[in-house]
């Protein structure tokens, strides 16, 4: 079996081709329908901007009438420019305005530029007294307003090809998995048994495709030889106290061979690409409000018996983050009895519904009790949808499982940050959440089609966590040294700062919740983009607390960023790059600290290694929680800016200690060995 | 169902999500833009009317005392047809000059305690909108600066609506035949791009049916790969046979 299943260059190929393929039809489609809903939208509005200038012009018109009667020649109206200009002032679309005389020679002019030969003329305004017409008004329209307008919409129009961009990635790769790469796998598992002479399985899921059908007919050899061989058995099993004993070495060999096996091959059951689609709908599904969240908080804001504003408002982020860390590790044992398949549909029931009365909440209290309930949700599925990997993967596929979680969490917070915002801007709030309940819907429908239930959890054996396993931790330098001052600070600026603090931050300078979405998608392009580059360059120079010290000073430089340029033209511009620069931050820090954390859980060893990862991962998630609720109360004494300043500056300073004890550690161990 | 075919379903799912973002996009930015070009056009005819009650104002009369007034919001009612009314009303929401027929919903009165809030800026228009008309709301100031009264102007937004309609479904045109044309490309193309995959397998059937002989395979495809494969399994099914055969023959002599 040592054989290579799959070509994969040519798979790999076949993929990347079909996403050209599909960007350039995508490109071509929306630039198509973007450019002929252009000029559809001119059509129609410049006779409007047209009939505007009419009114401009006849308003203008009756006040050098009144002039006129007051018997000052139109010649002498020589404050017409600076009327004319401040008229103009309020109307961009209108270029200029000109008071012509009877012959069409320009007295006077709004301004002094020049209009270009496509601009259209109104000049359907007389000017004069007692019916005799002494002059007319001509109003220039600017040409390309229209366009002009739209152009406010063009970074949302990127944000959308950026998304297709991404989802075009994901999608395509879950679907030449489900359709070609993971039927071929099949068939090359069954084909390397054939190769050795061993029919016993049939291809599972004979699909009306090529290769479907190619898989039925070969399951038709197979069964037509198991068939003859069952016949055989029969006859022999009538002879059997008088057959041959070389018949009996033959008989047995062919069952070896033929005889079928109740069992599925275990390489030909479900796949982990089964799982990549639900799963990335669920996270999109999540992460559509993860723009507006805080300032949907603020916005429902109602005082709490026993409890601050800076509280109430940051609680449902707080509260979603901690039950989330609380409720993972309980939903293991969950996985065991109920199996993946089952517990990530029980997953979606209360993420929908959670999500579902998100929408319909009018208060703070409601909102907080629907996002608890969405946090109930978020573990089952994930831990579901963890458990489906881990057995679908088997031990040999472990790491490319993780990947296809990962990308899919990312993309998805990619897709949902953004779509989120520019939904929140045009439908409001509480339709985004119903759009984001719809989707989890969407996912509990690909669910059902494409998993299959693979009976009993792979958690559901795993070493179980213990309190014990949380002492261990707590107990052991090392353990400490890398939770309090490397994984909490960079849980803490993750929610304190990106989630809960950028877009407060953003809504009060007065940016909507679509540019507030595309500022927080940054985060992720980079992540996207830099966080495999950076784990192996990490794993190639191996020094992988140099990668974490480093990723903590830049994040906590970066999350300095915006408190120095505070009230600077394009402010979200500069938010942007200091999201970017988190984002380099967290793809040079996070790989190498879960590097760290196999190190040391390594020295722990035995079989509390995986319990003393699982405590760890509990632990670090303390961070998540008090990230909110810390920024909500700088905020209060220091304002949005300054206190992502200050998580910036914790987060240095947790650096520069990494760094140095580190840097120490290694010249011990150096002396040590000198 | 072909492989192209499932593939070309998905490729097309991709992009109608990203049009139906698209449209919906620029959809809404038109109805802004337009709504706002529409209430740009009102908006200066009521602040022009706002400038000579004002002026009255100014030289201390009163509303009531201003006739041209009426003569004025008639003309313009009379040279706008959009227009359905022109009012101005008192401090107390009396109506002092009326020209057009006042919409049964013109939330003049609500609108007049909200331009009255002290948050709000004196010289402040409101906007009011209900599904058939829209409706602009500017203070009339006195000399001192304090609110005298309102000019509302209410225009019948039937021919905007119309305006919309028609861009919206020129635009679902434009968005379903893209769609179409979109379908129609990303089956051919996903066919041909497909073809050695899908001709491959379709060959491996072939060879497995017994439908066609063994010849050598060049090429770096999953079905080339699988068919270099199936030559072994080819002679491993030809062995099986005959120990079958061989075991069936001894059991028919017995």
């Amino acid at each position: 079996m040592g054989q290579k299943v799959i070509e994969e260059r040519g798979l790999k190929r076949l993929s990347y081709g079909l996403i050209v393929l599909t960007l350039a039809l995508l490109t071509a489609a929306l630039s198509g329908v973007a450019y002929l809903s252009l000029q559809s939208f001119e059509r129609v509005l410049q006779p409007r901007l047209e009939a505007k200038a009419g009114v401009v012009a006849s308003v203008i018109g009756s006040e050098i009438d009144r002039a006129l009667a007051a018997g000052i020649p139109l010649e002498e109206l020589r404050g017409f420019q600076p009327f004319a200009a401040a008229i103009l002032e309020d109307h961009p679309e209108i270029l200029k305005i000109e008071l012509r005389d009877s012959s069409g020679q320009t007295l006077f002019a709004s301004s002094e530029q020049s209009v270009p030969a496509e601009a259209s003329w109104n000049e359907t305004v007389a000017v004069g007294t007692a019916g005799a017409e002494a002059g007319r008004l001509a109003v220039a329209v600017a040409p390309g307003y229209v366009t002009d307008r739209l152009r406010e919409i063009q970074a949302e129009i990127l944000v959308i090809l950026l998304v297709a961009l991404f989802l075009t990635f994901e999608v395509l790769l879950v679907v030449v998995a489900m359709f070609v790469t993971e039927p071929v796998r099949r068939l090359s598992h069954l084909m390397a048994d054939g190769e050795r002479g061993f029919f016993r399985h049939l291809v599972p899921g004979e699909t009306r495709d090529e290769i479907g059908r190619f898989a039925a007919a070969f399951n038709r050899v197979v069964r037509r030889e198991q068939e003859r061989f069952a016949a055989l058995e029969e006859a022999f099993s009538r002879l059997r106290p008088t057959a041959p004993p070389e018949l009996s070495a033959l008989m047995q060999d062919l069952g070896e061979r033929l005889r079928p096996e109740a069992r599925p091959a275990a390489a030909t059951e479900g796949s982990i690409a089964d799982v990549r689609m639900p799963l990335f709908l669920f996270f999109f599904a999540t992460e559509l409000s993860r723009s507006f969240l805080p300032i949907f908080a603020r916005d429902l804001y109602e005082p709490l018996p026993g409890l601050s504003y800076e509280l109430t408002i940051a609680l449902p982020i707080a509260l979603y983050l901690f039950l989330v860390a609380i409720l993972t590790p309980m939903a293991g044992a969950l996985a065991g009895r109920f199996g993946s398949r089952l517990l990530f549909l029980l997953g979606l029931v209360p993420t929908g519904v959670g999500l579902l009365m998100t929408a319909l909440a009018n208060d703070i209290a409601m909102l907080i009790l629907w996002r608890a309930v969405n946090a109930v949700g978020f573990a089952l599925t994930t831990i579901a949808a963890l458990d489906y990997i881990a057995r679908a993967a088997g031990r040999s596929r472990r790491a490319e499982g993780m990947a296809i979680y990962t990308a899919a969490f990312v993309t998805a917070g990619l897709c949902g940050t953004s779509i989120g915002g520019i939904l929140a801007d045009r439908l409001g709030y509480h339709a985004t959440f119903l759009v984001a309940a719809a989707v989890t819907l969407l996912s509990a429908f690909m669910l059902v089609i494409n998993l299959r239930d693979r009976g009993t959890s792979a958690m559901g054996g795993g070493v179980r966590l213990r309190l014990a396993d949380f002492g261990t931790v707590l107990a052991n330098p090392r353990f400490q040294l890398l939770i309090l001052i490397a994984a909490i600070p960079t849980q803490l600026l993750t929610t304190g700062y990106l989630f809960y603090a950028t877009p407060m931050l953003l809504d009060s300078v007065g940016y909507s919740t679509s540019v507030i979405g595309q500022t927080m998608m940054v985060y992720f392009v980079v992540m996207i983009l830099m966080g495999v580059p950076m784990a192996r360059l990490a794993d190639r120079v191996g020094r992988y607390r140099l990668f974490a010290g480093a990723g903590l000073l830049l994040a906590g430089l970066a999350a300095m960023l915006p408190s120095s340029l505070e009230g600077s033209a394009h402010f979200a511009l500069w938010v942007a790059l200091s999201m970017g620069l988190v984002g380099v931050a967290h793809a040079l820090c996070i790989p190498s600290q879960g590097a760290i954390l196999l190190q040391e859980a390594d020295r722990v060893g035995g079989d509390r290694r995986t319990a003393a990862i699982s405590a760890y991962r509990v632990l670090e998630r303390i961070g998540s929680v008090l990230g909110p609720i810390l920024a909500a109360s700088l905020a209060a004494l220091y304002g949005y800016a300054w206190t992502i300043g200050l998580l910036g500056l914790y987060v240095l300073a947790c650096g520069l200690l990494f760094t140095a004890i580190s840097l120490l550690r290694a010249r011990g161990g150096a002396s040590a060995v000198n | 169902m072909r492989l192209s075919v499932k593939i070309a379903v998905y490729m097309v799912g991709i992009i109608a999500f990203a049009l139906l973002l698209l449209t919906y996009l620029t959809n809404a930015k038109f109805r802004s833009l337009q709504e706002e070009v529409e209430q740009s056009r009102f908006l200066v005819l009521a602040l022009d009317v706002k400038t000579t009650a004002e002026r009255g104002l100014a030289l201390g009369l009163t509303l009531e005392q201003m006739d041209n007034l009426g003569g004025i919001l008639h003309r313009l009612v009379e040279t706008h047809g959009d227009i359905l009314s022109l009012v101005i009303l008192d401090q107390q929401g009396e109506l002092l000059h009326l020209a057009g027929a006042l919409p049964d919903d013109s939330g003049l009165s609500s609108g007049l305690e909200r331009l009255q809030r002290p948050e709000r800026g004196g010289d402040d228009t409101l906007v009011l909108s209900n599904s058939r008309s829209f409706g602009l709301m500017v203070p009339l100031l006195n000399a001192f600066g304090q609110q005298a009264g309102v000019v509302a102007l209410h225009y019948d937004r039937a021919a905007s609506s119309a305006l919309v309609r028609q861009v919206t479904l020129e635009q679902l045109r434009f968005g379903l035949a893209a769609l179409l044309l979109s379908c129609v490309a990303a089956l051919l193309l996903t066919g041909w791009y497909l073809r050695g995959v899908t001709q491959g397998f379709a060959r491996l059937t072939r060879l497995v049916e017994g439908r066609e002989r063994q010849a050598p395979v060049v090429g770096g495809l999953p079905a080339d790969d699988l068919e270099r494969r199936f030559q072994v399994v080819h002679q491993q099914v030809g062995e099986l046979e005959a120990k079958v055969e061989k075991a069936e023959n001894a059991l028919a002599r017995r």
